[in-house]
């Protein structure tokens, strides 16, 4: 900890603030698990707390509030980590039990309050002042487990500024989206209009419905027709968009021109929108002239974060162009010659573009599989020679922790999800030379070329960039905490089962930091897909394809 | 600079991040009653959500991969510059 002598040491620090974290999940999921808030119509006046504790509100409302504090933090979140870790001689265990007392009160309460076991709610104004009492003590108790009050006060008094403004900021994007309810109608009805009309051109059979007075309209062919709710009035595109601009003119705020790189926001707001026309469009097309199925189970999950990302990329593509404050880059010897990022990166970037769109070109089976293989394995291809220096000599390490972490996801995933019964349904409809070129290029896919993308990615990359932002400064194996629990947390948001992927992500990790070798997790990652390949194909779990 | 884009920001989230946000308020339960009594045998048709939540995972992946990319060119054309 930048060479000052502490009382606790960066990786006990770590190690508590991870442990306290963790258990600050279990205890929430516990309570929502376990109490159900009653119906409040006799004390009207409590309705809006106990709908707080059932409802997700609370829940959004943390997470805006999180994102701008977070956002606008950002420039100085090193500075206020640092605050916290100061922990010379600090006494944080009494807290651990100062925060179970308050926690098993706060659940009495509840229980007593709910009517759980009693069956008889036990609502006053007594109850809810002692109830949010016991709530707010027992989050107190938990930040003094992670540092001393005095360090929260310094905290505050550092951040109270970016604290203010990420409320007053999340405040005013609740208040301005009540009042923006009134344009979904328009919005929806605008999305419907011209649907109709690009259908008309294309389909003499086109026709659309606006539903006057209802709250939605029809759009479609006389075989084919969906409905545009003020749900799928462009809305969701437009927030996510305005996110994205937000952020990424914050991240390269120093590199952008202002104010014209401003104009990124109303460039992005009207083209994703036109994007969700040409989506419902398409949607159309494909589920009258191809296939129902595929339109309304493949392309209809995907197409609209297919859209989103073509746009998001077509704005990074116009700010590089015309809006950056830097001189333009040219010349094979300048910096930009040699780039080491990209074949650590482009791999994955090929694996996510190819998923995506095999995954709207199918209906619960992912028919061009094949095609994402071609792609990720003529990008890897393509970098072969920088990977040379990725292997070392033969460890019998990586495979044992590719084994343990087989039997880590066989334990965790279940079988009956992912691709299940409709794979060998339609696997046993094709014919026999089909079917086995396709098994092939799908175990392919599985043992090599997605495990060299993720771990070229995540810890041939990512693990180190955690570290500093230079990321060919960090040797292959420098171990943080910070960088260890990111990336492996991320790699289990990348599999949809969290738990196991964080876990398998940990240990490839392990396997990298043994002897400093991505190829150590790459063999790993392979092993454990091997294996899962053979519990597939021999014991008929299809489900471990997910 | 910065206060044009906190400003710029705080703006365009508000009416946008806050919008997609209060749908949630909207009671869809009345608005299924009315499309019933409007139309009680409807025709089979398909609904299409905008955004599904659970087929984001890859999106955001590839468009972290790609702003990554961005940032470590920039930032060595940052360092070339001095």
């Amino acid at each position: 900890m930048e060479g000052r002598a502490v009382g606790c040491d960066v990786s006990s620090v770590g190690i508590r603030a991870a442990a306290a974290t963790l258990a600050l999940v279990a205890e929430a999921l516990w309570l929502t698990a376990t109490f159900e808030a009653p119906d409040a119509s006799s004390v009207p006046q409590l309705q809006w707390l106990v709908a707080l504790f059932n409802d997700a509100y609370h829940r959004r409302a943390a997470i805006l509030v999180g994102a701008a504090f977070l956002l606008l933090a950002s420039h100085d979140i090193r500075r206020t980590l640092g605050v916290l870790r100061d922990q010379v001689g600090y006494l944080w265990w009494p807290w651990v039990a100062a925060h179970g007392v308050a926690l098993l009160s706060f659940a009495l309460l509840t229980s007593i309050g709910f009517g759980t076991f009693t069956g008889v709610p036990a609502l006053s104004v007594a109850w809810a002042v002692a109830w949010i009492a016991a709530g707010t003590l027992t989050f107190a108790f938990w930040l003094l487990v992670l540092a001393p009050a005095a360090a929260w006060l310094r905290v505050l008094r550092l951040q109270w500024l970016n604290l203010v403004l990420a409320l007053a900021v999340s405040a005013a994007a609740w208040a301005g989206g009540l009042v923006l309810q009134n344009l979904w109608e328009p919005l929806a009805a605008g999305t419907l209009r011209l649907s109709g009309l690009i259908l008309s051109l294309i389909h003499p059979g086109a026709w659309y419905d606006p539903a006057d007075g209802l709250e939605y309209g029809r759009v479609g062919t006389e075989s084919f027709v969906i409905e545009i709710y003020p749900v799928c009035s462009g809305y969701e595109g437009i927030a996510l968009v305005t996110v994205f601009v937000a952020a990424y003119l914050w991240i390269f705020r120093k590199d952008l021109a202002f104010p014209r790189a401003l104009a990124l926001f109303p460039i992005g707001i009207v083209t994703i929108w036109l994007a969700n026309v040409l989506r419902v469009t398409v949607l159309i097309l494909v589920g009258t002239f191809t296939s129902p199925e595929v339109a309304a189970q493949g392309l209809h999950s995907q197409a609209g974060w297919i859209g989103f990302t073509l746009v998001t990329l077509g704005l990074i593509a116009i700010s590089h162009r015309w809006l950056s404050s830097a001189p333009a880059e040219t010349g094979t010897d300048s910096p930009q010659s040699r780039r080491p990022e990209l074949p650590l990166l482009l791999p994955l970037i090929a694996l996510m573009a190819t998923s995506m769109i095999v995954a709207a070109t199918s209906a619960g089976f992912s028919t061009l599989y094949p095609i994402g293989v071609v792609i990720t394995g003529a990008v890897l291809w393509h970098y072969r020679a920088a990977y040379h220096t990725l292997f070392g000599s033969w460890s019998w390490e990586p495979f044992a922790i590719g084994t343990l972490v087989f039997a880590v996801w066989v334990l965790f995933v279940p079988t009956s999800s992912g691709e299940g019964p409709s794979t060998v349904d339609r696997l046993a409809a094709w014919p026999a030379w089909l079917a086995t070129g396709w098994i092939l290029f799908r175990v392919l896919g599985s043992v090599v070329t997605v495990p060299l993308a993720e771990e070229l990615a995540f810890r041939g990359y990512l693990i180190r960039k955690l570290v500093a932002k230079d990321f060919e400064q960090v040797r292959p194996g420098h171990f943080t905490w910070f960088s260890f629990v990111t990336s492996s947390l991320l790699f289990g948001l990348l599999h949809q089962h969290l738990l196991a992927g964080a876990i398998a992500g940990a240990a490839f990790a392990l396997a990298l930091y043994r002897r400093g070798l991505v190829g150590d997790a790459i063999l790993a990652h392979m092993t454990s897909n091997a294996l899962i390949a053979v519990a597939v194909l021999a014991a008929g779990q299809w489900g471990f394809w997910a | 600079m910065k206060k044009y884009i906190v400003l710029a920001s705080a703006l365009a989230m508000s009416c946008a991040v806050g919008g997609a946000s209060a749908m949630a308020l909207l009671d869809w339960k009345e608005v299924e009653a009315r499309k019933a009594k409007a139309n009680p045998n409807p025709p089979a048709v398909v609904r299409a959500p905008e955004i599904d939540a659970a087929a984001g995972v890859q999106a955001i992946a590839l468009l972290s991969g790609v702003l990554l990319l961005v940032g470590e060119r920039k930032r060595r054309n940052r360092e070339a510059q001095g």
